[in-house]
């Protein structure tokens, strides 16, 4: 049986994943695809939880029917909005790779001190 | 607060009207841009402050009201107007400096830039009115995207293409931790709503799931307001971003990630209550690490927005302070502060678009040297807001920072507060010097500084003024701010 816990077990894992790829690569589109696997473990999280809730107290079926569209609004607007984010993250990305021909981030280190 | 949000919600639109005045400006800007290629940057800066002073007008209209609109999402309270008049005054300055950057560098999509410059504060704005997280979210990411799109817009200057580069990388970073936070506050308190999740928390209160979200909202609002240890992308982006962007991302994000800070934490009630102890010693260890690495950052910086960066991590520091009181009256402080820190921090960033030795931008403070004998105008500004950011009686910053010392005082949180004035008195160090370059040093021979142009003086004069009379009667304003807040 599948239970709230396993699925935020996997929305941990694929967190970390997406932290550890951001620390670790040095590619900035690797970094940017890690961004997003930390989005859709929040994402996953979220409906899991919506999923799994407990009866809420009082008029049970109204409130849990609230409860469940206002978390999917949520998830739908975190999808559009890392949509929009990636646009101009992957913009800017290759305005740095027109300028420098790569997308390290190691390469790029002019601004320091 | 926490009734069930009605089957059609009713559409009050005046409770948004600076809002809404603000996104119409930028639309027609935006078709204006569009329509004729060749038009002039004058009328697209005017149609900018026209909106501006618009919305501010529409502010003064509001009526300050608990009740929660637009089922729940939106909330017209006190402190909501005040932040709004707050936005709006920065937005004229950014506005101003936006113009005489655009006519210095000859920027061919200053309409762009300057529908960029509105969004980035509408996003503000929205932040400031929020009553849900799903409006707090869309609202820091609205500033954020515009923002990224802001530092990298020039897109020769190599500088500039790397700073974009780093800043949206690392708010993209943190954006997920802020997300994964509220997803946690969600699951524990099944509502969106900021309200119902405060009096859903207290009754939860110290669940590890709660207190992992509470955290991870922290971490992710940390990156926007620069707090140590994750400020370390700040001092990058406000080198290489151009100087109008800059100074909004040191001002406006920052005073949008404190109000994000103070909507998500002071529930129920204003009295920070779901998390207690653990949110009191949390922000107490962020303040007293900010305010040490940012001062001590700034006291080996040579460029100037390198050293206003770290100046402005160190404010970020004595801001959170007031945190640790944990009630009205240390997000009084708070406020009286953050308005300070915006005339303070677009000044100085004027100075610097404004202070340009053989039309470059001075960037070492070596570049600085007797900018006070060729244009003694300048000098004593930028001498202004320096002081002021210092914290020099009669000025904004002493007053703020007076009272959120007391703030902490009266928490009895002594070792901060102490921290606090000790980083104060090292940081006139650091401040000094510019001033000392900029009176006793001889310029280069052959140095000559550019005429200050016209729209910059304006702007960095207003900022001036306001640092002044909020020095010399913080009264006024703080009459204003105590009656809305205690108003709630």
């Amino acid at each position: 049986m599948v239970s709230l816990n396993h699925y935020l077990l996997l929305s941990a894992v694929l967190f970390t994943l997406g932290v550890l790829g951001v620390m670790a690569r040095k590619n900035a589109l690797v970094i940017l695809m890690s961004v997003e696997l930390m989005l859709n473990a929040a994402n996953l999280a979220i409906v899991a939880f919506i999923r799994y809730a407990p009866p809420l107290g009082g008029d049970a079926g109204l409130a849990y029917l609230q409860m469940a569209g206002n978390g999917m609004v949520f998830v739908f607007l975190i999808l559009t909005v890392s949509a929009a984010e990636v646009g101009v993250g992957l913009a800017v990305v290759i305005n740095l790779f027109r300028q420098r021909e790569t997308v390290n981030i190691e390469i790029a280190n002019l601004l320091k001190g | 607060m926490t009734t069930p949000p009605p089957p059609f919600p009713d559409l009050a639109l005046m409770a948004v009207s600076p809002q809404a005045v603000l996104l119409i400006t930028a639309l027609v800007i935006l078709c204006l841009d569009l329509l004729g290629k060749k038009i002039e940057k004058i009328n697209i800066t005017l149609t900018a402050l026209t909106g501006v002073v618009a919305a501010y007008a529409c502010t003064q209209g509001l009526s300050a009201s608990d009740e929660a609109v637009f089922a729940g999402m939106v909330w017209r309270d006190g402190w909501s107007i005040y932040l709004d008049q707050l936005f709006l005054a920065g937005t004229a300055l950014i506005v101003l400096l936006s113009h005489l950057y655009a006519e210095r560098q000859q920027m061919d999509a200053y309409g762009e830039f300057t529908v960029l410059m509105l969004f980035a504060t509408l996003g503000m704005m929205v932040v400031s009115i929020s009553a849900d997280l799903v409006t707090v979210f869309i609202g820091i990411e609205l500033l954020s995207i515009c923002l990224y799109v802001l530092t990298g817009f020039n897109k020769s200057s190599l500088a500039s293409g790397e700073a974009a580069v780093k800043y949206f990388l690392l708010g993209a970073f943190s954006t997920g931790f802020f997300v994964y936070g509220l997803a946690f506050l969600f699951g524990v308190c099944h509502t969106t709503n900021l309200g119902a999740i405060g009096q859903a928390a207290a009754m939860e209160e110290g669940t590890p799931l709660l207190v992992l979200g509470f955290a991870l909202v922290l971490a992710g609002l940390g990156f926007k307001i620069s707090l140590v240890p994750f400020h370390m992308w700040a001092p990058d982006v406000y080198q290489g971003a151009p100087t109008p962007v800059t100074a909004w991302i040191a001002a406006g994000s920052k005073i949008a990630g404190f109000a994000a800070l103070a909507r998500i934490f002071s529930l129920p009630d204003l009295s920070f209550a779901p998390l207690g102890e653990l949110w009191a010693e949390g922000i107490w260890l962020l303040s007293l690490a900010t305010m040490i690495v940012g001062n001590a950052g700034a006291l080996v910086q040579n460029d100037i927005k390198r050293l206003l960066a770290y100046s402005s991590v160190a404010h970020g520091g004595y801001l959170a302070m007031a945190f640790t009181a944990r009630n009205t009256v240390g997000l009084e402080a708070l406020f009286f502060y953050l308005a300070a820190y915006l005339f303070m921090t677009i000044g100085a960033f004027g100075i610097v678009m404004l202070a340009r030795r053989n039309g470059e931008e001075c960037c070492s403070l070596a570049d600085f040297s007797g900018l006070a004998h060729q244009h003694p105008m300048l000098g004593a500004l930028m001498a202004v807001f320096l002081f002021s950011l210092a914290g020099m009686p009669f000025t904004a910053g002493f007053v703020g920072k007076l009272w959120l010392f007391g703030a902490a005082i009266q928490a009895e949180y002594y070792v901060l507060a102490v921290t606090g004035i000790l980083t104060t008195l090292l940081s006139f160090y650091y401040y000094l010097r510019v001033i000392v370059y900029m009176y006793m040093r001889e310029p280069e021979s052959g140095t000559v500084f550019d005429p200050p142009a016209a729209s910059g003086v304006i702007a960095t004069g207003m900022a001036a003024l306001g640092i002044v009379v909020l020095g010399v009667f913080p009264n006024l304003v703080w009459k204003v701010l105590a009656a809305q807040m205690r108003g709630i």
